[in-house]
């Protein structure tokens, strides 16, 4: 008999529990005999699907392209659109128009390099129309021979070699399949079975083309070997309007009409079932491959985006969740530390009540501790439940008597310590108690900054552009300033970096607020809520990844001047405003776990 | 979402538990003034309206509650003024006035 060490090279480990699923040597197959439970063990692959953040567009009859992160999509319906959005994995964000809005384009590419093509821009008349994406416009190039709407492409092809498969005008069910390479279309081998609707995949030497509308829903395959295409083996399903991704070797197919859950994956002979998609859509778009793919939009139309996982790991998505409520109802209050260590103090409790009502938070209730020497709204701060820093804002309302007064709470008391050179309020704040930074803020808007050292505050390079109510996240050494209040017409989206020494103006947020949340660093920010003028105070969530936002899940309820702090993985925001309340909301970010699995002789 | 049937409740954030993660995973759920929930209709959904004491309203009847909660609150941010306050320094102490969101 063959023994697992001559298989593997290796002897099974002999373990007093089961490796961590976050260890670096978590893979597939791994085999160990976990000498608690007395079972071989072993983390085995299994597919899933999770639900994505949403389109920002809600729409069908979109194209898809690029991978699962860092993906694509296009196009659609209704209204027809020729918008764009980019996916990082996790969120989506906002890109360049195609200049010719159309429904049941195809495409392929990457989000940096993509093709669309065909399509509709009005009616059931078929275009032919052939655009390129550069990572942030697209541009016309040449024409297809046919025009074609709800065909195909080799959609794991390039912006210079890839396949326009089939598609439909009018009544007319296409067989025509054209490549492109780079500048022009050229006719090549047909199709056995004229079809639309179908699933398109792998590259323009080597392509795959499943299911799809042939007058009925078919489950027909056929693969292209770069002059010919062959009959392969059937989907399970006969489907038209399905989505799909991948290669000739490694694809997956999902969805269909009307409403279909179901998922097949192709090892490049044959398909089998496997988990369904959680609703079932029709007319979707699809990006990536095996093991990670997209599934998005879809008929109606709608925003639902749907991850697909052949993977070891279990991923969770993103959510926000309530916590425990605040002692005091308040706005415009501050904090500082962590989800499950948080210090909130000060803000308005009535529109002519400041208070100085310190709470300190333990991951599910708030608790009273000391007040703040000076009652105060509008402050800013940083640091730690046990290490806080208050500083600045106004001392009495109404009218505001601004003030620069700086305190330390050490997990107790508050203690007076150095107050800011220059007196102000609504400004934004981030680090610790004894490196903190203070930019920003109001009496009147101003781009001053300055830095705390544990006793007294310097200052140092100026914002690039005057503002308040904003937020800041980071360390004094790697800060970011982010959004707030421009003057009284710019609810603004502007984002800053900071040095150590220097403000630098890097990639704005999709939407433009004030008085929100913010929390992170300069690699791993959470943007919240906040008041973007009429109609309000808004639920939208942004995540930044160093150098780009997108979307991530939206807050449970509408609400700006709240406190906010922690992690873009474990956020935290408390009270605000509207109404005055004493809501804590709080973020998980998305995680993964390897589950291990007993191997069974039975 | 956007061919999405709602339900509509009215109930009290009690704080932690209240709405969890997982059940904002199961179903979108969004809060308006006076209490107001709305969530996609689904088994999960009404679960979770039965969890938290919620009572169960029509879209009609939800947004009456909103408008009704709002039209005070817009009262009460016109009555309260102070003697040599800007616009700006209002909404800075008040926030901005608020507006009667449409439920979906």
């Amino acid at each position: 008999m063959t023994t697992y060490r001559e298989i593997k090279g290796l002897k099974v480990p002999y373990l007093d529990a089961d490796p961590p699923s976050a260890s670096a040597s978590t893979q597939e197959a791994q085999v160990w005999y976990n000498s608690s439970t007395g079972k071989l063990r072993a983390f085995v692959a299994a597919d899933t699907w999770a639900t994505g953040n949403d389109l920002i567009t809600g729409r069908s009859e979109l194209a898809g392209a690029g991978t699962a992160t860092a993906g694509l999509v296009f196009g659609g319906e209704p209204p027809i659109t020729g918008k764009t959005e980019e996916y990082n994995g996790s969120g989506w964000a906002e890109s360049g128009d195609m200049n010719t809005g159309r429904y049941a384009p195809a495409g392929g590419g990457s989000q940096t390099a993509a093709i669309g093509f065909g399509g509709a821009a009005s009616g059931a008349t078929a275009d032919d129309k052939t655009e390129t994406y550069n990572g942030s416009t697209w541009t016309e190039t040449g024409d297809m021979n046919t025009a074609r709407l709800r065909g195909m492409a080799s959609n794991a092809g390039t912006t210079t070699a890839i396949l326009s498969i089939g598609g439909k005008s009018g009544t007319t069910y296409y067989a025509v399949n054209e490549e492109f390479d780079g500048s022009s279309w050229t006719e090549v081998g047909d199709l056995n079975t004229a079809r639309e609707f179908a699933s398109g995949m792998g590259t323009s030497a080597a392509s795959l083309v499943a299911g799809g509308n042939t007058g009925s829903a078919t489950a027909n395959s056929e693969t292209w070997n770069g002059s010919a295409w062959t009959e392969g083996n059937n989907l399970n399903e006969a489907k038209k309007e399905l989505a799909g991704a991948g290669t000739t070797s490694a694809s997956v197919v999902c969805g269909g009409e009307p409403n279909i859950v179901n998922t097949e994956i192709y090892d490049g002979t044959s398909w089998t079932e496997t988990t369904n998609m959680s609703g079932g859509q029709d007319e979707l778009g699809a990006f990536g491959s095996l093991p990670q793919m997209v599934a998005c939009g879809g008929n109606n139309p709608t925003t639902s985006v749907e991850e697909f996982n052949h993977s070891i790991l279990t991923f969770t998505p993103a959510a926000w969740a309530t916590g425990g409520n605040l002692g005091t109802a308040r706005y415009t209050l501050e904090g500082a530390g962590t989800q499950t260590a948080s210090l909130v103090w000060a803000g308005f409790t009535n529109s002519t009540t400041i208070t100085a009502d310190t709470e300190e938070y333990n991951g599910s209730a708030w608790a009273e501790q000391n007040n703040l020497n000076t009652a105060r709204s509008y402050s800013t701060g940083c640091g730690t439940q046990t290490a806080g820093l208050a500083t600045g804002g106004s001392s009495t309302a109404p009218p505001a008597t601004v003030t620069g007064n700086t305190e330390e709470y050490d997990g107790t008391n508050w203690t007076e310590s150095g107050d800011l050179n220059t007196a102000r309020f609504m400004s934004g704040g981030l680090g610790t108690q004894t490196a903190g930074l203070v930019f920003g803020g109001n009496n009147p808007l101003i781009a001053i900054t300055e830095e705390y050292n544990g006793s007294s505050w310097t200052e140092s390079g100026d914002l690039n552009t005057a503002r308040g109510m904003t937020r800041g996240a980071g360390t004094q050494t790697a800060g970011l300033g982010v959004a707030g209040y421009q003057d009284p017409e710019t609810f603004g989206a502007l984002v800053e970096s900071y040095d150590g020494s220097s403000w630098t103006e890097i990639a704005d947020l999709s939407v433009g607020r004030q008085n929100h949340g913010a929390a992170g660093t300069t690699t791993a920010t959470l943007a919240f809520g906040g008041y973007v003028g009429p109609p309000g105070y808004i639920t939208t969530t942004e995540q930044f990844d160093g150098s780009a936002w997108a979307t991530a899940p939206a807050m449970p309820a509408a609400r700006g001047h709240l406190a906010s702090l922690g992690t873009k993985a474990l956020a935290l925001g408390a009270g605000g405003t509207p109404p005055i309340t004493n809501a804590t909301i709080e973020f998980t970010g998305e995680t993964s776990a390897a589950e291990a699995s007993d191997i069974s002789f039975d | 979402m956007a061919n999405d049937i709602f339900n509509y409740c009215v109930a009290t954030n009690t704080g932690k538990g209240f709405i969890t993660h997982d059940d904002s995973r199961r179903f979108w759920i969004s809060g308006y003034p006076g209490n107001v929930w709305v969530a996609t209709d689904c088994v999960e959904s009404r679960h979770w309206v039965a969890r938290n004491s919620g009572s169960s309203k029509t879209k009609a009847e939800a947004q009456a509650v909103v408008k009704g909660v709002v039209d005070d609150a817009k009262d009460a941010w016109d009555a309260d003024n102070v003697d040599g306050e800007s616009a700006d320094e209002k909404i800075a102490r008040l926030g901005a006035k608020p507006t009667e969101p449409t439920l979906p």
